[in-house]
């Protein structure tokens, strides 16, 4: 049971997972090069991973997710 | 017409710097942690966006009177539609064209440029193999979990 001070989990978030080795190699080298808008990506994907704006437009036919 | 950029912030601190420049330009307003806006005078986006919509109708009264004639004429003026697989590109050319359609009827286009935009996105995979075969799934999904880049923020 939480109590006073204990850190409060975000209710309910999308979780973002490495498929393989490449993919930590990428985000690795986009942290180091541009770390407040990989920050801004991770809060965008992990809040609603289906919105659709002019930033994060979905693919279609085979890729659509 | 050309395009002239400056920053959102320099516009906020000083209008008058900016807007002699809507004379011989439009102008871009760059934002660091939003989408860019436009800044053009009334004549210039009323006459844009008229003809632009007199366009669309033309080509929606095509399409409804020969529909082949309609598609051919959009896939020619889009290159990477050959990217696609055939029976996506179908889609894609019927999609854009009831997109365009209903936007020359409601003068609402932005759902058409998103579906371009998709479409193009989804080619440009196609045009690549190594890149297609990377992102063809299934994943397992049982990767280390990626954290949050700037923890605590």
């Amino acid at each position: 049971m939480a109590g006073r001070g204990d850190e409060v989990p975000r209710p309910n978030p999308w979780r973002v997972r490495f498929a393989d080795r490449r993919a930590a190699e990428g985000w690795a080298h986009l942290l180091a090069q541009a770390p407040d808008n990989l920050d801004r990506a991770w809060a965008a994907i992990t809040s609603d991973r289906d919105a659709s704006t002019a930033a994060s437009i979905r693919l279609r036919a085979h890729w659509a997710s | 017409m050309t395009t002239k950029r400056f920053p959102y912030s320099a516009f906020l601190r000083g209008p008058s710097e900016v807007l002699p420049t809507l004379d011989s330009a439009d102008v871009i307003l760059e934002r660091r942690d939003d989408e860019n806006l436009i800044l053009m005078r009334a004549e210039r986006f009323e006459a844009g966006t008229a003809s632009l919509r007199i366009a669309a109708r033309a080509l929606a009264i095509v399409a409804r009177r020969n529909a082949c004639l309609a598609e051919e004429v959009l896939a020619e003026e889009l290159p990477w539609l050959t990217w696609l697989p055939d029976t996506e590109r179908h889609e894609c050319v019927r999609e854009l064209l009831a997109h365009l359609m209903a936007g020359a009827d409601t003068g609402e286009l932005l759902p058409f440029a998103r579906a371009l935009t998709s479409w193009r996105s989804t080619a440009v995979i196609w045009s690549d193999p190594q890149l297609a075969h990377d992102l063809h799934g299934p994943f397992a999904g049982d990767g280390p979990d990626v954290p949050r880049p700037l923890d605590g923020s």
